[in-house]
């Protein structure tokens, strides 16, 4: 643990005074605390509209009543994990467009020190992600009147640890085209290719079972879409727990990215 | 053999169709101050990325210390490699924070570097507002980081001005005279013959040369000769008992001797013989007209 915390200690040098990172994450956390904030607004505004020309009564949607929250808003959040994807694509090709990886090697920084360091990273930034949507859905759930606040420690609270899952499997994914093509512009049009289009044309033209596969589907899979009072109205029903089959396949992607990425460094000249 | 430092043994790197490094050896001892001499694109920068472990060679081996690389004979190594390579976000005690970091270096070591190298007024200005002269000297201050027993330097005085060239070139000798290990990459002769000990010459990725400074300066020095009959100067010369060889430059004869040169010697000899000198001067070569001789690059080559 010690050790960890040693080669940690300069990516916090690192970070710590570069403004960029700092206004990114700012916003990043803004624009999530107020999503998940204006939620209710948002859907109360869709049902009323919808009702005005719905012959049956749609109720309204509860979005932050224990334990529904977690997932909800683990849901939602996962629309913008993009986000701190690209702040990793940002902090790993900087190591290779200002030359300072070259310049830590020579120093004598180990290439697996330097890949434990920008894993600590990564954990560390899905935590604290994790950690702001759990107060986010602690403050909205609190404010919302007539709750039962003994559901607040449910089994649904492992969504927290789904969403941060997700968050790893993505940014793992991002920092093995980071080092893979080491500068930021095309590793950013690369991601954004392969996110937006190129898997779900795969998941597409692939079966269920193994479209599921994919590391990007597997890692939307962990927290599935609630089921709303419409849907019930409708009789469907998703699932209402993250599936061991999906967590199973995203940590397996986070050891091929590792590996991966340990090759890479590896096998080139620096 | 406990005094080796480095020992590079077969070393080869081709990027694509270009032989950048074919075969190289070294050994360089402790308390050298080792010069790896060579026009751009000849290896040199190479050679130090394979022995710092950023580049991968494609043949041959390297032992630092009697032990193959690992990070922790790098951490009694410093280095500068080409640029200056730094984040240029942070100021330049920032930098060498993270440096200290990695080498075990207590941080208190960072304002001796910053003030030996001139830099501690900037100490708190992000690296990006440097100038490339105050780059250079922060790369040499983080190579000198923790008082490495190693100390490479690729091209160090690039893009200072002659103050800063003299001032590092000042600090190299200082550094030297403690007993570190010293090895100089670079294309300016001049630097390598006032600051080594010890000289490699590479073109083309092969050594052409290498040995003491000094072996290779007491071989070049020449007497340059001037008198009214040219030819006759040149056929008298021949007689000379320590005759090497000659050359014409403009209106003077180049005399190499066997052995020492001596001028008055010389002199006598030409006196005896009728021809009297309007110009008689010693010339000690520099290793740069050495290193264009063995390169293939001789100056006067043309107008022999």
């Amino acid at each position: 643990m010690k050790k960890i915390l040693l080669i940690f200690y300069p990516e916090w040098i690192k970070i710590v005074n570069y403004r960029t990172f700092w206004i990114l994450c700012g916003l990043y956390a803004a624009t999530l605390v107020l999503l998940l904030f204006s939620l209710q607004g948002i859907l109360d505004n869709i049902t009323v509209n919808v009702n005005n020309k719905s012959p049956l009564p749609i109720p309204s949607f509860p979005v932050y009543a224990f334990p529904g929250v977690w997932q909800n808003l683990t849901y939602i959040a996962g629309f913008l994990k993009m986000f701190p994807a690209f702040l990793v694509i940002i902090l790993i090709t900087n190591e290779f467009t200002f030359r300072t990886l070259k310049q830590q090697v020579i120093t004598g920084t180990s290439r697996l020190e330097f890949m434990t360091a920008k894993i600590t990273l990564i954990l560390a930034l899905s935590v604290a992600v994790a950690f702001l949507v759990a107060i986010t859905g602690l403050l909205a759930g609190l404010m919302q009147n007539s709750q039962d606040f003994k559901l607040i420690l449910s089994p649904k609270l492992l969504f927290i640890a789904a969403h941060a899952l997700e968050l790893m499997t993505y940014m793992m994914f991002a920092a093995f085209l980071a080092v893979l093509l080491k500068r930021a512009g095309i590793t950013v049009i690369v991601f954004l290719l392969y996110s937006i289009i190129l898997e779900r044309i795969l998941s597409f033209k692939l079966p269920d079972n193994i479209g599921r596969f994919l590391p990007l589907e597997a890692a939307g899979n962990l927290v599935p879409l609630p089921n709303s009072s419409l849907m019930k109205l409708f009789g469907v029903s998703f699932s209402e727990f993250t599936s061991w089959q999906d967590t199973a396949i995203c940590f397996g992607w986070i050891v091929v990215f590792i590996l991966a990425i340990y090759r890479i460094l590896l096998k080139r000249d620096l | 053999m406990e005094d080796n430092i480095l020992k590079v043994e077969g070393l080869s790197k081709n990027y694509g169709k270009l032989r950048a490094l074919s075969g190289l050896d070294l050994s360089i001892n402790k308390g050298q101050v080792f010069g790896l001499l060579g026009p751009n694109g000849s290896g040199k920068t190479t050679t130090l990325g394979i022995i710092l472990g950023a580049t991968l060679p494609d043949k041959g081996s390297f032992r630092w210390f009697g032990q193959p690389l690992a990070g922790k004979s790098l951490k009694r190594i410093g280095a500068i490699l080409e640029h200056p390579n730094f984040y240029p976000y942070l100021d330049a005690v920032d930098n060498l924070r993270i440096i200290a970091q990695v080498r075990c270096t207590p941080e208190q070591d960072i304002e001796r570097v910053l003030q030996l190298t001139g830099l501690s007024d900037r100490r708190k200005h992000r690296f990006q507002t440097y100038s490339f002269g105050m780059k250079q000297r922060l790369a040499i201050a983080s190579a000198m980081l923790g008082n490495p027993e190693v100390l490479i330097l690729d091209e160090p005085t690039n893009g200072l001005d002659p103050g800063g060239i003299a001032e590092i070139r000042e600090l190299i000798t200082s550094i030297a005279s403690l007993g570190t290990t010293i090895i100089l990459a670079s294309h300016l002769l001049d630097e390598v013959q006032k600051v080594c000990s010890h000289v490699a010459v590479l073109q083309k990725g092969v050594k052409l040369f290498s040995g003491s400074v000094d072996d290779v300066l007491s071989n070049t020095e020449t007497i340059v000769i001037g008198s009214a009959d040219l030819s006759k100067l040149e056929t008298v010369l021949k007689d000379y008992p320590h005759y090497l060889s000659h050359t014409i430059r403009g209106n003077y004869a180049e005399l190499k001797t066997r052995g020492m040169c001596n001028p008055s010697d010389v002199n006598q000899f030409l006196f005896s013989k009728g021809i009297s000198c309007s110009h008689l001067v010693m010339n000690k070569k520099s290793l740069e007209s050495y290193f264009l001789e063995i390169t293939g690059n001789h100056p006067g080559s043309e107008k022999i």
